[in-house]
Order: C-alpha cells, then structure tokens, then sequence
C-alpha cells in the first residue's frame, strides 16, 4: 500500500472507531446529553433541508467576508508600513500589542455601545479577531526578511520606492496568504461569539437557539458545520499557499 | 591601470557600551584593471567586510576606496556583488533575477531581457530562463548570481565566497567556468575565499589577510598564464610551493591569535 492510501485507511478507520465508541456511549445517555450518530446525521439532514443552516451560514459569509476584507486591508497595509519603516513600528506597535493581548470578547460591551447589535457590530467584532494575525505574521514577514533582500538591492542601486515595490511586496506574499489564512481562523471564533453576545443571527445565533432549545441533536450538527468550515478554510488556503508561493514552506 | 585602490582602510565598529571593536586596520590594496586578484584568509578576518567595503555597502572608518581614481560613497554601477548565498529572488524566473538589476536603469524591456538572455547564455542556462531558483541546484543558481552580475556590465566583479556553499565537484566545475568567464569579458575581478587551492588556481595574485582586525599579512603573485588548465597547474611544483608558503602563514597567523 503507498503511504498517502495508508494514511487514509488509518484515518477511516479512526473515525468509524469514534462513531462507534460514540454510538456505544450516546446510547446509554439521555438524547439531550449525548445524541447518538445516527441521531446527529438525521438532524443535520433536517438542518440542511429545512434551509436553516443555509440562511445562518449565508448570514454568516457575508460578515465575515466584509470584516476579512477590511482585516486585509488594514492588516496587510500597517503590516507592510510598520514592518518597513522601524520609527512607526516604535510608535503603533505597543498600543497594538496591548489590544492584541486584551481578550477579544472584552471589547463586547464596548462594540455593543458603539455600534448596535446588528451587523455592523459583528463585523467589528470579527474584524477585532481576524485583523491582528494578518498584521503581525505580515509585519513580522517584513522585518525578517529585511536584511539579505534589502542589501542585494542595495548592492544594485535599486531606489527605494522600486525596492519597496519589486522586493518587499513579492517577498512578503507568503506572508500575507499565510496572515489570511489564520486571520480566518481567528475570525470564526469572532463569528460564534457574535451570535451568541449581539445579536442572535448567523451561525454563532443558531447555536445559541439550539442549545437554548435543548435540540442537542441539531445542536451537535450545527458544531459539526463549524468544525467542516474551519477545516475547508485551513486546507483551501494552504494549498493556495503553495501554488502561489512554491519556494515557501508553510507553517 | 589600477582599478581599484584601498588606501589606509579601516574600519571598526562601536557596539554596546561604546567598546569599540576593529574588523580592518591599515589595509592598502590596489587592483589592477581586468586582473584577479583574491582576498583569502580565515573566517572572521573581515575580507568579506573589505569586500562590502569595495562595493561601498559598508562605508569605511578610515583611509579611502579609489574606484578608477575616485573615492567611492556608495554601491555604484560600475562594481557588482556575487554572494555566497547566491541571493537570487526565489518568486522570480531565472530570467526574471537577471533582469532584475536592469529595471529602471534599461527601459525597453525587450533590450532588458535580450541583454539578460546573453548573460544567461555564457553561464549555460538558457534552456532554464523559465525555472524558478528552487528548481535548480545550487551551482546552477550561482551560475544565474553570475549572470545577474555580468548583465549591469560592471567594470569590476565582487564575488563573496560564491562556491563557499557547493560540493566539491561543483565547484571545480564553476571555477574552470568563471576562468572562461573572465577570459571572455576582461573584467576586474576581487574574489573572496578561505581555499588556499581556489585562491591559488583562480588569481593572478593573492592577498592573505591576517586575524582579526584584518591587515594584509602578505601578497602573492601566482605566476602562472592564463588560460590556465586545472591539471598542469594544480600539479606544478611552483603551484605546490605556493600553496606550502600561504598554509604555513596562515598556521602561524592563526597559532599566533591564539597566544
């Protein structure tokens, strides 16, 4: 057998152990506790169908892509300015660094004064989890790279702004899909505790209403589309990452 | 005529606390237009400093760089930088990296890429243009480090121990080829390295830099004409000579520094 078709078989197989290990132990459980397999599969089925998980998740996308789109602007533009230019990172980064370290979810309250419940105030919220990890990895791509790149087009003669543009950008690519790929990440746990803290919509909303409603089944079934989501993401961009940039190797 | 000139360099470097630390001291040095001439010493003697120095990557503490008669301030066009880690752009072609010293300076880029295609062609690689650095192994990405050099049409060649990270069998290859290179162009080249046996068969001189702070402990003419064949030199009994006179200087430069 080759290796990738040995690796798939173990991991088929470790997950028909879970299922049944779950069946097992969901079938001596109350189904508000622990629903079985079958059970969860019958209930995402209903969720699917019922058009419940679409309007969520369509709910969802769309903040999400609003606040990614701004974290990338913003995360990429300072990464790229404070990375190059030493005296602004001096400046900006230790306010950065202590709204970095302050827990996300303690800006709630204070996003809620700000902005209402609705939209606006989740795509804030989302933006608040996804802007630092493309900021920093972007930041932190620039400065790393700084020294050997910037002395060979110093070596040639190459003027700044050209530099900047030919040099520094390309170099910090990988950088920049990587800083997405996280800041995405980041940015589902945004999403979920929007809905659970604003307004109760979108993907974060529909959990909440299920737990609240003790529908453990759909509930599990809910997670599991969070779950597939952020695994699609991690997965889609990586391999984004390497065809764009097939020098770099990912982290 | 002389190409370059180093008159009473110096250079020293204050770090924390203000203790200050010489790399090179005294170092006179004149190279003659279209020569070889190699700098070699061991690691941590500052040659690749006084090589920076040359290009004016690093500015000099003391004394002066005369580059045809003129005192240098910065890197120029007429010098070019070969570095040992090759430095090429890994998100650019093989023809991409040696167009690149050509942007802004040529502004046809068909002129930019038909220069680029003849360098690329006298190191070999023209049916790689397409590739990209981590496509090729590492003589051929110090062949285009080359190339890229060659295409500003410096009158002077830096190189930084630019086989420093190859095989063996590579690197006698790549110095058989940069002989053929210099022959072909005529340019001036200062070539850093800690082989006694390349500084030997590659140079028409050598200047053997001593522990740190840099000085030249002493010249070496190698007397040998080129075009020179690897064989017949490497088994001359001068070249045996020579090589027994660098190696006994260096020991004793070395057993001295740790006295």
């Amino acid at each position: 057998m080759t290796a990738p078709a040995r690796d798939w078989a173990v991991r088929i197989a470790a997950l028909a152990l879970l299922l049944l290990v779950w069946q097992q132990v969901a079938q001596r459980l109350p189904a508000a506790i622990l629903p079985t397999p079958v059970r969860v599969g019958a209930a995402a089925r209903d969720l699917l169908t019922g058009g419940e998980l679409a309007l969520a998740w369509g709910q969802t996308v769309t903040q999400v892509a609003v606040a990614m789109a701004l974290a990338s602007v913003a995360g990429v533009g300072l990464g790229l300015l404070l990375g190059w230019y030493r005296p602004l990172d001096q400046l900006l980064s230790p306010l950065l660094g202590a709204l970095f370290l302050t827990p996300r979810i303690a800006l709630v309250p204070l996003i809620a004064l700000w902005f209402g419940l609705q939209d606006l105030a989740k795509i804030v919220l989302i933006l608040a989890f996804g802007f630092f990890e493309v900021f920093f990895t972007v930041r932190d791509g620039v400065r790393g790279m700084e020294r050997s790149y910037l002395e060979l087009a110093r070596a040639y003669g190459v003027p700044t702004w050209r530099t900047l543009r030919t040099v520094v950008l390309p170099a910090a690519r990988p950088y920049v899909l990587t800083g997405l790929r996280l800041g995405l990440l980041h940015a589902l746990v945004g999403v979920v505790l929007a809905g659970f803290f604003l307004e109760t919509s979108g993907i974060g909303g529909l959990i909440y209403n299920l737990g609240a409603a003790l529908r453990t089944a759909e509930l599990v079934a809910a997670l599991l589309s969070v779950m597939v989501v952020g695994l699609a993401v991690n997965v889609g961009l990586r391999r984004l990452e390497a065809r764009l940039t097939p020098w770099q190797v990912t982290r | 005529m002389t190409a370059i000139e180093v008159d009473d360099v110096g250079k020293s470097y204050t770090g924390k606390g203000g203790k200050r630390t010489d790399a090179l001291s005294g170092i006179r040095l004149s190279v003659p237009s279209g020569g070889f001439v190699s700098l070699l010493g061991p690691s941590g003697c500052g040659k690749t400093t006084l090589l920076k120095c040359l290009d004016g990557l690093i500015p000099v503490t003391e004394g002066e760089i005369r580059v045809g008669g003129v005192p240098i301030t910065g890197p120029g066009r007429d010098r070019a930088f070969v570095f040992q880690d090759f430095r090429l752009l890994p998100w650019r072609t093989v023809l991409g990296n040696v167009v690149f010293p050509l942007e802004g300076v040529v502004s046809s880029r068909a002129e930019r890429e038909a220069t680029a295609r003849r360098y690329i062609e006298m190191v070999g690689l023209s049916d790689f243009e397409r590739h990209h650095p981590h496509e090729l192994s590492g003589g051929m990405q110090q062949r285009v480090g080359i190339a890229r050099a060659l295409a500003v049409d410096p009158d002077i060649l830096l190189m930084d121990e630019p086989f420093g990270a190859l095989d063996a069998q590579t690197r006698e290859l790549m110095q058989i080829e940069l002989l053929r290179i210099w022959e072909l162009t005529g340019k001036t080249v200062v070539f850093v390295t800690h082989s006694v046996d390349e500084a030997l068969f590659l140079s028409q001189r050598v200047a053997v830099l001593s522990a740190r702070p840099g000085r030249i402990a002493a010249e070496f003419e190698v007397p040998f004409a080129h075009p020179r064949q690897e064989h017949t030199v490497r088994g001359d009994s001068r070249f045996t000579d020579l090589r027994h006179d660098i190696w006994r200087l260096l020991k004793g430069d070395t057993h001295a520094f740790s006295e």
